[in-house]
């Protein structure tokens, strides 16, 4: 808006400037504004700063206590590993409805696997992963190789796997073994197991996006994929490859998931894929792609998940969860198309 | 140049259109600055300049599809006053846009006939075969065959660009603005486009003709207009202008389109670096052979659809071949993408760059980086350093203009959004060189320079392979044309001995020669 005013001052010849300190102060507001809105992971660090702060002087008792900060923690776990695929298909121009049914499904061979064929433990954990490496890899090639738009195919792939979990264990499995559960219950430097896991993946994840050479080419693939193709950028292999990626990330926290409760249950992971998206939204992922850093999202679930956890302590009713996290989703899509059309 | 201006419009009949001081800015640029413009009946006005000059604005002023800031508008002598795009329409304003605006989904007459469809006499539902009719008519007139009942989808863009056409002559129109309308058009089609043109300036229609293409303007108009800056800086009968007045008063300096000098001075290889042999690829290309030598500019000249654009496809990868062989220097070349060919040091710049080309939410660093991030990230690793010295070698040699290498390529220039393309390819160190209708949408100043460039590719030992549709350019830029008509290869011709007849000739399919020539 100021550049309009600038501009039809500029040709309306010298006229007296009203109030030039007013314009200037309005210059820079708007100038610091669009810089802070511009980096969403300084953006979100100012949120949750702020969300924080507010939350620890109100609720002084509840909110600042090593145990709600470690259930804040190992709550943003799941979420944080789920969103480095995530943003990496996002950048790619693609997405992944499907995670809430992988996740479930990867937990419940585990479980069944351990608990009932009697698997060791680490057996039983690689294989489901691998079941989550191959359910993406079965999203993939209906995404790149028959050319089903991801929306609808995950949509559709999401189907199948809660069905095949049902297949396999009906409501689900519980306990499973104790030395399973170690995995996701023991802690470490005073945090529970998942979170250390979820920053292994998030550093290897925010490294490998930002820096690496095999990884910066989803950004343009993202950003125009014709022309990623025609200059020797294989799309459809690197768009696999996502797939892959994020269906094996979500048999990780699916995993998890099921190590945390000893429990592998059938309706695991139900409206993950909302939430998560949400989270990389929030953290820049552009839904036309080429936009967002692993870092955005992560601090996306992070302030998700201190939205969710003030909620609980200001003593809200669970279902309005979902109902802000729904209008936290539009509100990031609509500043992603507002700076749009300011950029344009 | 007022007076000049009132000359044409004093034969005593009120002008059709005038606009008397029109000015309009969008933030950050003035468009348009106190222009004004006579339109008499039957006028064909040809409104000339460089991209960004102001013209599609000014005619979307006149279309209602932009309303200025100052000015006034009168359409035969009554004041026209916020006028929108329906009042425009009913005022018989009728503009045929450089862009698209027809559905894909939808057949050819609906579209001629968008929300306008003649009705069943109970006024119940579309009269289909009523608008079938009055469609085929409005393409016997442009003597196109394009079937009213087609899907605009399934259509070449030069079809569309017809049924652009058809769509703002089904108006009873008293002005009618063609903004770049031959663009896509074949050569054949083009003449039948001015035919219609003048036919309805003959009926009393006012004609502004808006065209990059100056020998269209010395043929179809009376009148011309220049733009530059958003001003007018000159304008009268076209009669009284030539060529390079109207250059100098678009670009305020003079420009030549001279053949390169010194053309032969450097060594042109002896083994060819291509090599191509009988090749096929439907359903464009039927038979094709062509080699392209080692510091040679090769130059593929034809019709739009002759398949050109799908033989360098063919050559980069990205397009599968049933017949026929390839080989680059010597040894056979069987491209399966074009990550295949980049390896086998092979570029290609496509025809669109914005759909195809370019990352236009890039830096020109990020750009120059996509087909090279091999060589600015030793062990895997992007070094930021080098993605920005590797654009800014490329940002120096092919004289970019731009404040940086961060700077985003969708604020460049199309000139330089060209070179940052001719750069991504160069820093790969090419072979071969494909590029396709080198200066598309650049305007007539960066066109020399972008010749200059190509020119020094090869004397720096590239072979190049230039698609162009522009005849001058292909007379100023080839060693040797190749020329294609319907899929084939029909001729070819040494760069000294071409001239526009020859190459004509060799494009047109057969039965239309002569009429195409004549």
């Amino acid at each position: 808006m100021s550049i309009q005013t600038d501009t039809l001052e500029a040709h309306t010849g010298p006229e007296p400037t009203p109030n030039p300190t007013g314009a200037r102060a309005r210059r820079l507001a708007t100038l610091v504004g669009g810089r802070i809105l511009r980096s969403r992971p300084l953006l979100l660090v100012i949120l949750i700063v702020a969300l924080s702060g507010y939350m620890t002087y109100r609720y002084d008792i509840s909110f600042p206590t090593s145990s709600n900060i470690e259930a804040v923690l190992l709550n943003a776990a799941v979420y944080g590993i789920l969103v480095v695929g995530m943003m990496l298909l996002m950048i790619g121009g693609a997405f992944d409805l499907s995670i809430g049914g992988v996740l479930a499904l990867s937990g419940v061979v585990s479980g069944q696997l351990i608990a009932t064929s009697g698997w060791p433990v680490v057996p039983g954990v690689a294989a489901g992963l691998v079941v989550g490496a191959v359910a993406g890899l079965f999203n993939g090639i209906i995404v790149t190789q028959i050319r089903i738009n991801a929306l609808i195919a995950t949509l559709a792939t999401v189907g199948i796997f809660r069905g095949i979990t049902q297949l396999i264990t009906g409501t689900g499995v519980a306990p499973i073994s104790d030395s399973f559960a170690k995995i996701g219950q023991s802690d470490f430097l005073g945090l529970q197991m998942p979170f250390w896991i979820m920053l292994v993946v998030v550093l290897a994840g925010s490294w490998a996006v930002s820096q690496t050479r095999f990884f910066r080419q989803y950004y343009y693939v993202g950003g125009n994929r014709r022309a990623a193709t025609l200059s020797g950028i294989r799309s459809e292999r690197l768009m696999l490859v996502a797939f892959v990626i994020m269906g094996t990330l979500a048999g990780l926290a699916g995993v998890l998931n099921a190590a945390r409760l000893d429990a592998a249950q059938v309706s695991a992971g139900t409206g993950i894929e909302l939430q998560t998206i949400t989270a990389a939204v929030l953290g820049g992922a552009s839904l036309r792609g080429g936009e967002g850093t692993v870092l955005g999202g992560v601090l996306g679930v992070l302030f998700i998940a201190l939205l969710q956890n003030a909620l609980i302590i200001m003593d809200v009713n669970v279902f309005w969860q979902n109902i802000v996290i729904g209008v936290v989703l539009l509100l990031a899509v609509s500043l992603d198309r507002w700076q749009q059309k300011v950029e344009v | 140049m007022a007076d000049q201006q009132a000359a044409v419009t004093a034969a005593g009949v009120a002008p059709r259109l005038s606009l008397r001081g029109v000015s309009k800015s969008f933030p950050g640029v003035r468009a348009l600055a106190d222009v004004s413009l006579e339109l008499a009946p039957g006028e064909i006005h040809a409104l000339v300049g460089e991209n960004g000059a102001g013209k599609s604005t000014l005619m979307k002023i006149i279309a209602g599809v932009e309303s200025p800031d100052e000015g006034a508008i009168a359409l035969d002598g009554r004041p026209l006053e916020a006028l929108d795009e329906r009042a425009a329409v009913a005022a018989g304003i009728g503009m045929v846009h450089q862009e698209r605006s027809l559905v894909p989904t939808l057949s050819v007459a609906e579209n001629v006939f968008a929300g306008r469809q003649p009705l069943r006499r109970t006024r119940l539902g579309i009269d289909w075969r009523a608008m079938r009719a009055a469609t085929r008519a409005l393409f016997d007139q442009l003597q196109s065959d394009i079937d009213p009942g087609a899907t605009v989808g399934a259509l070449s863009p030069a079809e569309q660009q017809m049924v652009e056409i058809a769509k703002a002559l089904s108006h009873d129109l008293g002005v009618l603005i063609l903004d770049e309308p031959t663009a896509a058009l074949s050569l054949a089609e083009t003449r039948h486009l001015f035919a219609v043109t003048r036919r309805l300036a003959s009926a009393g229609t006012a004609v502004v003709y808006i065209s990059h293409r100056l020998a269209e303007v010395f043929e179809l108009s009376d009148t011309v207009t220049v733009l530059k800056d958003g001003r007018r800086t000159g304008g009268g009968p076209t009669a009284d202008f030539t060529e390079a007045e109207l250059i100098r008063l678009m670009v305020g300096r003079e420009l030549t389109l001279e053949r390169a000098a010194g053309r032969h001075e450097h060594a042109i290889g002896d083994e060819p670096v291509l090599r191509v042999s009988h090749l096929a690829a439907p359903p464009k290309v039927v038979d094709a052979s062509l080699d392209v030598h080692a510091g040679e500019i090769v130059c593929l000249a034809g019709l739009i659809g002759a398949g050109r654009t799908e033989l360098c496809e063919s050559i980069f990868g990205a397009r599968g071949v049933s017949a026929g062989t390839i080989e680059l220097a010597g040894r056979p070349h069987a491209p399966r993408s074009p990550a295949d060919a980049r390896a086998a040091a092979v570029g290609m710049v496509p025809e669109d760059r914005k759909d195809s080309g370019l990352f236009l939410g890039m830096s020109i660093a990020e750009n120059v980086a996509a087909a090279n991030l091999g060589a600015v990230s030793p062990r895997g690793v992007v070094r930021r350093g080098e993605v920005r010295a590797l654009a800014e070698t490329y940002v120096k040699r092919l004289r970019i203009v731009t404040p940086g290498v961060d700077q985003s390529v969708g604020n460049l220039s199309g000139g330089n959004q060209q070179k940052v393309l001719l750069a991504k390819w160069l820093a790969n160190r090419p072979k071969l060189l494909i590029v396709d209708e080198p200066t598309r949408g650049v305007d007539v100043g960066a066109r020399s320079d972008i010749y200059a460039v190509l020119r020094e590719l090869a004397d720096s030992g590239i072979a190049l392979l230039v698609v162009s549709s522009d005849l001058p350019e292909v007379l100023t830029l080839a060693d040797r044309v190749v020329v294609m008509a319907e899929g084939r290869v029909t001729g070819e011709v040494a760069g000294d001995d071409a001239d526009e007849e020859t190459i004509l000739r060799l494009a047109s399919p057969g039965a239309t020669t002569a009429e195409v020539i004549a």
